[in-house]
């Protein structure tokens, strides 16, 4: 993996919220890469601020969002020279991002297709309308390209769907047609907000099949912003745990599912429901993630952690690499040689075994 | 990635002990309980639109009820040899072409107005919620006739509607509540057969119903508390309506028969000599704008309070 | 256009006419309800009143006088006026006035739609400055303040102070002297209008598929033009029903006020008059364009926009 060129790299992202009630820190220093045709995942719970380094990204904060400090680099050859170039997006005018990043280089896909549709435009034009305005394309240029979009995510009688309007497809359907909008100017970042969560389970496999296939054909590298450990198992490379805006863990999938080190990954691993194992009760994390407009000291996972420790009330953790591991790394004083030996909890190492023997 | 640079912590003791059962982790942290009301009120008080027509409100009620109490003039005294004078120290709001002061006359005709219009808005809710509750309620042929009449009543334009009832009438006060009786009420009813129709659905009414208990008395229980709030927006918003209404029947020569004043009568007579006197119009004119206004910024206020959800919906 | 939709006109047109049919019943009750007759002329003998009762055809039986009413009336004959304008028939008076009125309505929607769209989609999209605050104080102004109030304040500072407009109504200047009733009733329609197209504005710019548009990468105007306008017009569509409604309760009385010989004079001179066909006619003109606009804006909507066609049938 390392000899793979970096496309993003999103280094010590704060990003912040003026909200009624004060100034909520929902980003507080956030660091991942992104390699060509890699896939990576950013997991957590809601309001962990994971959509908001996604947009971030984007450029797409809204307006009582500021971003406070950090970089975000992406790297990319020009299209004419081939020169390779890098710019940092926090710096980049509205204005360059949208004519420059925005939906060509880097795309984007919701997670509720039943919404992010314009309802009174035709699925064509919907995706027509970016080629022509990035690439002013000519309308019958645009059709064909539309065309051939509408069957590589799927949907073969392209010609006839292309007049329809959304309402008139359904929720997997639409989801299709997000893609398809956000491959239509060849990006080479693609961001999937929760790209499955509002789709029924069968649809789910379906579209993370279609993602996973799209990405090999045209070299995409992917980002997953999703609450699911499930869903990325299968299709990330690397996965970023986030906790109330920092990244507590990260690591190769294998490092992550086989190895866990932070209490916060233990507990998302043994609330995954899973058919396999036969526990009769299914865990869940206890307490609520913090309230981030109250200033934190320490680890913010403190008080939901069984395995807290005195100084986690205090001082926020740094990121200990795990020995043996140049990707694996962990926000935790449970990594400090000084800390108790402490044990991932009994049933989920079993399920862990399960998984490895499933595996193989 | 961030560097590993433990030299920068400096560490205590007991740092590396386990907390353990120290916190009872299973214990959410919660936001101190605020009782609803209180909440209400706050957001009501930050709209200062609100406040500001809560306020204009009770000051006009406080006017209409005290000046014509207190004043040395009565609504009706006439004094033709001070007709017809422009508002000076004496006559606050000038008098009319009988000599009479327009200021007790005003606040009179303003204390009519609104008793008019509380009265027909009270009215309208019992109406409303009555007609909704039935419809409702027992549903099937019932329902459907009863809806089919008030969509019929909904179309007939409520001025046909007043015109008429007040031509079939005499003027007097309880003639023009009758005549507002009849056209608000249909939004009232509504609310209330949506909420009952949505209480029917839900599972404790179909428990209890099946334990043989009335579940005509629960749904009312479970009605009546879910829909006031909506009911006091719509009162607010209904107000000015009916004092419109008032005004708008006097202004057509179908109001109060004299020398009884209303708002709307004081407008008309005044618009008789406009041209001459534009005080004796304007004056009424600008009090029915300012209490029309208030209750309109009091029920945008309250409906915000109330159900921040339905904010500019 | 499919079959679903053409099945869900004819059924409201169905009803609406049945509505109409049974408005018009209970008005032809409530006008024989109204007390005294046309004939209210003291100097009239008892005979002599019944002599015109008989001539006009009062003299029958209430249901035999209905189903005579009907059926002239489907021939476009709404009887004569017994008392106002002696003996002219109804239809034309009421035509005459309609005119007048529905086009001071008409100039006064369009006005009022025009500005009122504008302001708010100007406040829209500048939420919290200058403009957002203006439209706000105007669109609360304009809902509660009523028409008739302005109408006599232009009056008297455009007509009386400033002498720059007539404040009565003439028919040679026509336009001149509807300049002061038309803005007068396009206030109420500005405020509803701002009001609503802010909200709905903002709501679509909240929306998701905003937010997907706005992946895509094109520029603010462009959103706003392709996208956020289509989208935010529509609903407006629907509160154009009440706005009307408002508006010809507005006329009403601004027409009294300008001294305008339109519809709502008719009703109410011939009310006093006790000229009951014209108050049948007129309350029944009232109720047709009522009902008509009702119709029209419930089938334009379900036209346009695809959403509320599919809600609607199920």
């Amino acid at each position: 993996m390392e000899e793979k060129e970096l496309i993003l790299s999103v280094k010590d992202l704060k990003v912040s919220f003026k909200t009624d009630n004060g100034t909520v820190k929902a980003v507080r220093g956030v660091n991942f890469d992104l390699h060509i045709g890699e896939t990576i995942a950013i997991v957590g719970e809601s309001g962990s601020g994971k959509s908001v380094s996604a947009k971030a990204v984007m450029g797409l904060l809204s307006n009582n969002a500021t971003i406070e400090g950090g970089t975000i680099y992406y790297t990319w050859n020009d299209e004419y020279t081939g020169e390779k170039k890098e710019t940092d997006i926090v710096k980049m005018s509205g204005e360059d991002m949208q004519k420059i990043i925005r939906g060509r280089k880097i795309a984007m896909v919701f997670q509720d297709p039943m919404t992010s549709l314009d309802p009174t435009m035709t699925i064509g034009k919907q995706i027509m309308e970016p080629m022509i305005v990035h690439y002013n394309k000519s309308k019958a240029e645009a059709y064909k390209k539309a065309v051939e979009l509408l069957k590589l995510v799927g949907i073969t009688d392209g010609e006839r769907r292309m007049k329809n309007y959304p309402h008139q497809l359904s929720g997997g359907m639409r989801q299709r047609i997000v893609i398809a909008i956000a491959l239509s100017c060849d990006p080479y970042v693609l961001i999937c907000d929760e790209p499955t969560t509002a789709l029924d389970v069968t649809i789910q496999a379906k579209i993370l099949k279609l993602i996973q296939d799209i990405q090999k054909q045209k070299e995409l590298s992917v980002i997953y912003i999703t609450h699911d450990l499930g869903v990325v198992a299968k299709v990330a490379d690397h996965i970023n745990v986030m906790y109330a805006g920092k990244i507590v863990e990260t690591g190769t999938t294998e490092e992550i599912f086989y190895d866990p080190r932070h209490p916060y990954t233990w507990g998302l691993l043994s609330s995954m429901p899973d058919m396999s194992t036969e526990s009769d009760t299914l865990y869940s994390i206890p307490g609520t993630p913090p309230n981030m407009i109250k200033e934190i000291t320490g680890d913010p996972f403190a008080r939901r952690n069984p395995y807290a420790l005195q100084i986690d009330y205090r001082l926020e953790p740094p990121m200990f690499p795990v020995k043996g591991s140049d990707t694996h790394k962990v926000a935790s004083w449970l990594m400090h040689e000084k800390a108790p030996k402490v044990e991932m909890p009994e049933t989920l190492k079993k399920r862990i075994e399960a998984m490895k023997r499933g595996d193989k | 990635m961030e560097d590993y640079e433990l030299k920068d912590f400096e560490f205590n003791e007991n740092d590396f002990e386990l907390v353990g059962e120290q916190v009872d982790i299973t214990k959410d942290e919660v936001e101190p309980f605020h009782p609803g009301w209180k909440d209400v009120v706050k957001r009501f008080c930050k709209n200062k639109g609100a406040v500001a027509g809560l306020i204009c409100i009770l000051l006009i009620v406080c006017l209409s009820i005290f000046v014509p109490m207190v004043s040395s003039y009565k609504f009706d005294a006439i004094d033709t040899a001070s007709a017809n004078i422009e508002p000076n120290g004496a006559h606050l709001f000038g008098t009319d072409e009988y000599g009479r002061d327009l200021f007790v006359r005003c606040w009179q005709g303003t204390r009519i107005s609104l008793f008019i219009a509380v009265v027909a808005v009270l009215i309208d809710v019992l109406i409303g919620m009555v007609y909704g509750l039935v419809s409702g309620f027992f549903g099937g042929i019932l329902d459907g006739i009863l809806q089919r009449f008030q969509e019929i009543m909904n179309s007939i334009p409520t001025l046909v509607i007043l015109t008429i009832l007040l031509t079939v009438m005499k003027s007097s006060l309880f003639t023009v509540i009758v005549a507002l009786m009849f056209t608000e009420w249909i939004a009232m009813s509504r609310i209330t057969r949506a909420q009952v129709l949505k209480v029917k659905e839900e599972e404790y009414v179909l428990a209890s119903r099946t334990l043989g208990s009335s579940s005509f008395r629960l749904i009312f229980r479970e009605i009546v508390p879910n829909i006031y709030g909506q009911l006091i927006i719509m009162s607010m918003m209904t107000i000015p309506n009916a004092i419109f209404y008032e005004a708008y029947l006097a202004f057509v020569g179908l109001g109060l028969a004299v020398p009884q004043a209303s708002l709307g009568t004081l407008i008309n007579d005044g618009f008789n000599s406009i041209l001459v006197y534009p005080y004796m119009m304007i004056i009424p004119a600008i009090i029915l704008a300012i209490l029309m206004l208030s209750f309109n910024l009091c029920g945008d206020g309250l409906r915000d309070a109330l159900d921040p959800t339905m904010k500019e919906r | 256009m499919d079959k679903s939709m053409f099945r869900y006109i004819g059924r409201r047109i169905l009803i609406s006419v049945m509505t109409l049919f049974i408005i018009l019943t209970v008005l032809f009750v409530m006008v024989k309800c109204l007390p005294g007759t046309p004939f209210n002329d003291e100097k009239l003998s008892e005979g002599q009143r019944a002599i015109i009762m008989a001539k006009y055809g009062l003299d029958k039986p209430v249901l035999v006088q209905y189903v005579t009413y009907i059926k002239n009336m489907v021939t476009g004959d709404f009887g004569i006026s017994y008392a106002l304008y002696k003996d002219l028939p109804v239809s034309m008076l009421v035509i005459d006035a309609a005119k007048i009125s529905f086009l001071l309505g008409i100039a006064a929607v369009i006005l009022g739609s025009i500005i009122g769209i504008i302001l708010g989609i100007v406040a829209a999209l500048h939420q919290n400055h200058f403009w957002d605050t203006f439209a706000t104080v105007i669109s609360v102004l304009g809902v509660a303040i009523p028409s008739f109030v302005f109408a006599l304040l232009l009056v008297i500072f455009l007509g009386v102070d400033l002498q720059i407009l007539p404040t009565t109504y003439s028919s040679e200047h026509r336009l001149m002297t509807s300049i002061i009733p038309v803005l007068a009733l396009s206030m109420s329609v500005i405020a509803n209008v701002a009001r609503f197209t802010r909200t709905e504005m903002i709501s679509v710019l909240n929306s998701e598929y905003i937010e997907l548009v706005k992946a895509k990468g094109l520029s603010r105007g462009k959103i706003i033009r392709s996208h956020c306008l289509r989208n935010s017009l529509i609903p407006v569509i629907t509160i154009l029903g009440p706005i009307l409604v408002n508006l010809m309760t507005g006329t009403m009385v601004v027409e009294q006020i300008c001294g305008i010989p339109g519809l709502g004079k008719l009703l109410i001179n011939s009310i006093r008059a006790n000229d009951y066909n014209i108050i049948l006619a007129c309350s029944f003109l009232y109720s047709l364009m009522y009902v008509v606009m009702m119709l029209i804006i419930d089938i334009s909507y379900g036209i346009i926009d695809p959403r509320i066609r599919l809600a609607k049938e199920e």
